[in-house]
């Protein structure tokens, strides 16, 4: 049975990331023209912001670390081994991983000023699940026939399979 | 949905008596809602690949036995039961590399259309309950053909004979 991390930032991680971010570039364009009042709350906010990210770094460093030791153990499966469980828990892990991708993406390009060191962790942790996904698709294509069709039959292909069913069943062979 | 079956049982082994191909036909029987009484019919070729086929008992000598609805709105149960045989003997020969081979059987009123309705429903189950991980699906639209490969078997060999039993049993019918 594989045992792998769920390598996702948790629903906190998550919004904590977001309210750095936001925090970050708000702080960002208040820059100047601030009364003394503004200018201590501002330094209160840097504090905080500070402290998020002091949490949110060791979260991201062991999110990392997670994702690359699965994917050296996933490197070293052979597809025929997996069970159908474990099979449709990589395909789903698969979508989340995408959709996790894409919304760090957005993060990750959002206009704004950022801290660089932050900046540069989240994109540590991109490459790592890139790698990841990379590591899957070969997993998955491992048993493909590899090509489109072959005696006048259409080979239907993982993804195409994958996409036509409906998940809450589990494969009975 | 397709977990509930009805209870099949084995009736008879009838050899190819003088036909040229395929090698034995096995025959099984189940009775479904209001007593209706259903036959399949697997028949086996070289290759270790094998055709599914069922029909009403009442009408196993009508020529639209294949085509035919029963109006019971027992349709779910009824394909469910006989993908569950199909499966049955798909893990059973598993090693030998047992393959399967259907036909979707096109109404008359589905004469313009690209696929027979059933061919697009058994279509679905097939990728809902047979892991594509584990045997390869092909399919020949043009035909209404639906293949079922064991990894195990030379696909060749396989598609030759499939192509062969369904322009056979297109010629029977």
């Amino acid at each position: 049975m594989l045992a792998l991390p769920d390598h996702f930032l948790d629903g906190k991680s998550w919004s904590l990331l977001q309210i750095g971010m936001g925090t970050n570039s708000l702080l960002g364009r208040t820059k100047t023209g601030l009364s003394t009042s503004d200018r201590l709350k501002r330094i209160w906010d840097k504090i905080f912001l500070r402290w998020v990210w002091f949490y949110l770094n060791r979260e991201i460093k062991t999110i990392i670390q997670q994702t690359d030791d699965a994917t050296k153990l996933l490197s070293s499966v052979d597809s025929r081994t997996l069970s159908s469980q474990e099979y449709k828990r990589l395909r789903l892990q698969r979508d989340r991983t995408q959709q996790h991708l894409d919304q760090l993406s957005q993060v990750y390009h959002a206009p704004g000023r950022k801290v660089a060191w932050a900046h540069g962790r989240i994109g540590q942790l991109m490459a790592a699940l890139q790698r990841n996904q990379a590591t899957l698709d070969q997993l998955f294509a491992q048993h493909d026939l590899k090509v489109d069709s072959i005696g006048g039959f259409k080979v239907i292909s993982q993804d195409d399979a994958w996409n036509s069913r409906t998940t809450a069943y589990d494969y009975a062979t | 949905m397709f977990d509930s079956t009805y209870e099949v049982f084995k009736v008879s082994r009838l050899g190819a008596f003088g036909r040229d191909f395929h090698k034995e036909v096995l025959l099984y029987r189940f009775d479904a809602k209001e007593g209706e009484r259903y036959l399949i019919y697997v028949t086996e070729y070289p290759e270790n690949f094998f055709t599914i086929d069922f029909c009403r008992n009442k009408s196993r000598n009508s020529k639209n036995k294949w085509t035919e609805i029963s109006g019971l709105s027992d349709a779910v149960k009824v394909l469910s039961t006989v993908t569950h045989l199909m499966i049955d003997l798909l893990k059973a020969g598993y090693e030998e590399g047992v393959c399967f081979g259907f036909i979707g059987a096109r109404m008359d009123s589905e004469e313009d259309q690209e696929t027979s309705k059933r061919f697009r429903v058994y279509r679905k189950i097939m990728l809902n309950l047979i892991d594509r991980n584990a045997f390869y699906h092909l399919e020949d639209p043009s035909i209404d053909a639906y293949l079922i490969v064991n990894p195990k078997a030379d696909l060749n060999k396989v598609l030759t004979t499939a192509r062969h039993a369904f322009a056979k049993e297109n010629e029977e019918e």
